[in-house]
């Protein structure tokens, strides 16, 4: 058990006799304890998807959650899943009016892949050197693994606001990650030459901490903070036996240290003119880090050429300032507005850094034309500057009618290779109504017009000169919205809900010319708590995204006529979700309490796909399975309460997942790169761990409790 | 789970069973409740469940001599008494009356907490905006759920798979009116927020801030590199996308795709991404583990995480050269 978590134990289990001696000075403590067992099976090939977040393992499970009132203090303390990597623990507390605090363990496993799901060639995992020789086409060889990353985030606050409205509050925790997650390494010098799975090592650990100083009042608010935030890798590389070049060891960077340090100052003043609020906040941060620049790289042969960079050493510096400005006001009885700016800079003060490799190290792309000795690459140091301001009125027309209106614009500047400048401008009406009882209704309608500069002609075209990044491209943007809630009778709810939004990238021939969302949400509730509550729900959602491509080293230019090997093509992708669900708490008797909740989902997804050349080289049949996934889960649960002292629950639980998708259906660790193999394409074989790959499953949980109560 | 994990839960729940056996044993026989003040003790005529509920709670409870009685909120029990009770009778004030504005419900509650750190920006944020007011959220009758120590209203019974928290979720209040984000929630990819695991508020401020959607931090990327700090860089190689907005890529609250994606990989890629060759080339049904010509082998582009296959880090590299340009090692 670790140290803080033992130590947030202890204190616990030590106030048992402090909160007894205090019991006599007025403390009045309540709760309840529960001990339980669970008993769980499934079928799963691989049960991580099961266990994705959840520790459903079989066995003990305990409880507790205790309060204590005085006429002074109080504290709560509440733990759950006691042991189990999913643990929960919570304690705090404080003097009324004069402090609080707060202690608290937050645990959970990320389970990525079990069984089938985590097999490797390599060995040393959960090191940061993973050796193996391949080819290695002989998964019996193979090892298992741990495919997961525990997750513990520990922290404490304290406020202490005893000379109020002065108050100082303090803030920190630490969140440690540690296991195994995989990544990917691209083998050889080509697209074409395969990849491999690489288990690496997550250690993971971030420290936060924050002050901050206010005073808070009914009049006006105002904090200054200062958070520092550091993150660690105990693994700054990952080495890995790279088959496509002789076995040697390559090298991936992991996610490198950074500190970052922040200060802000928030404040509002009220009361003002016309019922006015005005509520501002600035912030500075700095991130930064140090890296070393790795001056040698396996490449072709199992050499270690030079990567020819012009220094050794990264410093990566990020500084972003933002300022926020609000002004809230009432200038009539039935008027309300709000104007607001909101600024950020992000300056990159990081050192720009060239590599010249020479051409035959195998380091360049584009057969030398990319980061080699004759056509240097230097990384761009990414900067923009955004500046957003707005507008929203609201009219009461009377008490049952409300208009509202806005208007929105937002501009930045850029360094980027494509879009250096872009401006958006929204605007939005609304119309709320509830002038019968128990009728809501609000219906929304927002226009979004983004216009952008787009930097990239220069010279001879290249493909690039066509395409248009869809999150800066022009746009024309339609949404709109409906919400309708209606209670016919007393405890009987109908809510609806509908959106729908179109993106049209006017502009753009290729990449994504327009996408459209429509959603559907429907519910019906009824009950008196005291003795029967149900709900019913249904959601319907479907997405769909249009683009435009081109391939071929022929011209790029979308509009000039095709050829056998240089054409245009486009895709079309669907996505829908549906599912419905209901749940009913009931009280057939007084002392028993029943709860139960099914849920139906069901994703599916596909792409269609169109080219002017009808054989292109891979085909064009379409995706008919991305994504597809379908899901039952049924929960049963009965509680009675035996005395006022003890309680007895238990439930049962169903959950059967389905899973279908191109990228893994019939699913193979290994990967030829060319049929038959040859000595020379064994090279390029990729190599797969199994993850996400047997994600079907079908558990039946069984489960009780016996709680104590005082 | 191992059998050292089955032992150390066991003593886990033993020892703290054990000290809230003495917690249980010694608690001091509850003092009598505090009495309401004379005005409001005509409310217990009628209201007794609710004066009695409201006793329990931190406003009401024994000791509190902050804590607000029934007139504090309501307003005018006599004269509701008089006018022979029933909504709104007398002017009373109850926070179920559609015909009382938010602002005025919410007027009650700042009366006491306007000056409260949390609420400073209330006047800045959608809530108030949209006629929300505190009672849509919070339960001043109401016995907070296990391990909650505000009540929070929770209108409906809850509908999600098994979950192994015993608690009473706050997604579960949310959800309640963004029925959006509860469809997501539910979806295959997602993160922990349905078990628990994460709150609503650990990323939104739902008593207003001055950040787009209410979100705690200045910018999305602020806000989820304070999770995923291994993504904050600073990157020799960066993505600009990433550096600018994580919301380009994934929805947060969740996706029919993995690892949050809005769209499959390798489309979501080759949206922004186009050359000569790949990129470019289509990756069609054709391409999976089991090709069907003209395609002979499967596209290691299409299957498992498409292009992220080879293109790992691209949320930002520090490898050298080509390796780290495109985002390869």
């Amino acid at each position: 058990m670790r140290p803080t978590t033992l130590a947030i134990l202890a204190a616990s289990a030590l106030m048992a006799p402090a909160v007894a001696f205090s019991a006599d000075g007025g403390l009045v403590v309540s709760g309840s304890a529960g001990v339980g067992l669970r008993a769980v099976g499934d079928n799963a090939k691989d049960p991580s998807k099961a266990n994705e977040y959840r520790d459903l393992s079989p066995g003990v499970t305990g409880i507790f959650d205790v309060k204590g009132r005085g006429d002074e203090y109080y504290f709560n303390a509440f733990g759950e899943n006691l042991g189990r990597d999913d643990q929960y623990l919570d304690f705090r507390g404080g003097k009324y009016g004069v402090f609080k605090y707060q202690l608290y363990d937050n645990e959970l496993r990320h389970n990525f892949g079990s069984g089938p799901g985590a097999l490797s060639p390599y060995s040393g995992i959960g090191s940061s050197r993973l050796t193996a020789v391949f080819p290695n086409l002989n998964t019996s060889t193979w090892n298992n693994f741990d495919n997961s990353i525990k997750r513990q985030d520990i922290g404490a606050m304290f406020e202490i606001s005893a000379n109020s409205p002065w108050y100082l509050r303090f803030d920190g925790n630490q969140v440690k990650r540690e296991g195994v997650k995989v990544i990917a390494g691209a083998q050889g010098t080509s697209p074409g030459n395969g990849f491999v799975d690489l288990p690496s090592p997550v250690d993971f650990k971030t420290g936060n901490f924050s002050a901050e100083a206010g005073y808070a009042s009914k009049r006006g608010h105002l904090a200054v903070a200062v958070l520092h935030s550091k993150f660690t890798n105990s693994n700054d590389v990952l080495r890995w036996s790279n088959g496509f070049f002789a076995n040697g060891l390559d090298t991936t960077v992991l996610a490198p240290d950074s500190d970052l340090t922040k200060i802000s100052v928030n404040g509002n003043l009220r009361q003002l003119p016309l019922n006015s609020t005005v509520a501002g906040r600035i912030t500075y941060g700095k991130t930064t880090n140090d890296v070393s620049v790795l001056q040698n790289i396996l490449s072709t042969g199992g050499t270690n050429p030079s990567t020819a960079a012009s220094g050794p050493l990264f410093h990566g510096e990020n500084i972003n300032k933002t300022a926020s400005f609000s002004l809230t006001s009432h200038p009539a009885t039935a008027v309300d507005t709000r104007l607001y700016w909101n600024w950020a800079r992000k300056a990159n003060d990081s050192t720009e850094i060239t590599f010249r490799p020479l051409v035959a190290a195998g380091l360049s792309g584009g057969g030398g034309t990319i980061c080699s000795s004759t056509a240097p690459c230097t990384n761009e140091l990414f900067n923009y500057k955004k500046n957003n301001a707005g507008l929203e009125t609201g009219y009461r027309i009377n008490p049952a009618n409300k208009v509202t209106a806005g208007l929105d614009f937002a501009e930045t500047d850029r360094l980027r290779v494509d879009f250096t400048h872009t401006l958006d401008r929204k605007y939005y009406g609304e119309y709320k109504n509830n002038s019968l009882d128990n009728v809501d209704t609000r219906v929304r309608y927002q226009y979004l017009e983004r216009r952008s500069n787009f930097s990239g002609e220069s010279g001879i075209p290249t493909i690039d000169t066509f395409v248009r990044r869809f999150d800066l491209a022009n746009v024309d943007q339609h949404l709109a919205k409906l919400v309708f809630d209606v209670t016919p009778v007393p405890f009987l709810d109908l809510g609806f809900e509908a959106i729908y939004k179109h993106n049209n990238y006017r502009d753009t021939s290729l990449g994504r010319t327009g996408d459209n969302r429509q959603e559907f949400y429907a519910s019906i509730s009824y009950g008196d708590p005291k003795s029967f509550r149900v709900l019913l729900f249904a959601d319907l959602e479907t997405l769909y995204y249009d683009s435009q491509h081109r391939v071929g080293s022929g011209s790029p230019d979308p509009s000039t006529p095709p050829t056998a090997t240089t054409y245009n093509w486009s895709a079309e992708n669907h996505d829908k979700s549906w599912q419905i669900g209901i749940g009913a708490d009931w009280l057939p008797r007084e002392r028993l309490k029943v709860s139960s909740s099914f849920i139906f989902a069901q994703t599916n997804g596909s792409a269609d796909f169109t080219a002017q050349n009808p054989n292109p080289a891979g085909g064009l049949l379409p995706i008919t399975a991305f994504d597809n996934t379908r899901r039952t889960s049924l929960n049963l649960k009965a509680t009675y309460t035996v005395s006022r002292q003890f309680d007895i629950s238990g439930g049962y639980a169903f959950e059967k997942y389905r899973f279908s998708d191109i990228g893994y259906d019939n699913f193979q660790y290994t990967v030829l790169s060319a049929v038959p193999a040859t000595p020379a394409t064994l090279l390029s074989t990729s190599y797969l761990t199994g993850q996400s790959a047997f994600q079907n499953y079908t558990a039946n949980i069984l489960y009780v409790m016996a709680t104590y109560k005082f | 789970m191992s059998r050292m994990q089955r032992l150390k839960a066991l003593c886990t729940t033993a020892v703290m069973s054990g000290a809230l056996l003495i917690c249980g044993a010694h608690a001091a026989e509850a003092p009598p409740p505090r009495a309401v003040a004379p005005e409001a003790e005509i409310c217990k005529n009628c209201h007794a469940n609710y004066v009695e509920n409201y006793l329990a709670t931190k406003h009401g409870q024994h000791g509190n001599l902050k804590g607000p009685d029934c007139q504090t909120c309501h307003v005018n029990a006599l004269e509701h008494a008089k006018a022979g009770g029933g909504r709104g009778a007398g002017g009373i004030l109850g926070f179920n009356n559609k015909a009382i504005t938010a602002d005025k419900k919410a007027g009650v509650c700042l009366t006491c907490h306007e000056g409260n750190r949390h609420l400073a920006f209330w006047d800045s944020g959608k809530h108030k905006k949209n006629d929300v007011s505190c009672n849509n959220c919070h339960v001043l009758h109401g016995t907070p759920g296990p391990g909650a120590t505000i009540a929070l209203n929770k209108p409906n019974p809850s509908v999600t798979p098994f979950e192994t928290t015993s608690r009473q979720l706050q997604y579960e209040t949310c959800v309640s009116c963004h029925k959006q984000i509860r469809s997501q929630l539910l979806k295959p990819s997602h993160h922990p927020i349905i078990e628990g695991k994460i709150t609503c508020t650990n990323c939104h401020n739902p008593h207003g801030a001055l950040s787009q959607a209410m979100i705690t931090a200045e910018s999305i990327r602020d806000l989820c590199t304070g999770c995923h700090a291994e993504k904050r860089g600073p990157f020799m190689w960066e993505h600009p996308p990433v550096e600018e907005n994580c919301l380009t890529c994934h929805n947060a609250h969740g996706s029919n795709h993995n690892r949050l994606l809005t769209e499959k990989a390798p489309n979501v890629c080759q949206d922004c991404h186009d050359a000569a060759q790949h990129p470019g080339t289509i990756y069609s049904g054709n391409q999976g583990f089991v090709p069907i010509a003209p395609a002979t082998v499967p596209s290691t582009r299409l299957i498992a995480r498409g292009c992220v296959n080879c293109h790992n880090n691209m949320h930002g590299s520090n490898a050298p050269a080509m390796r780290g340009k495109f985002f390869l090692r």
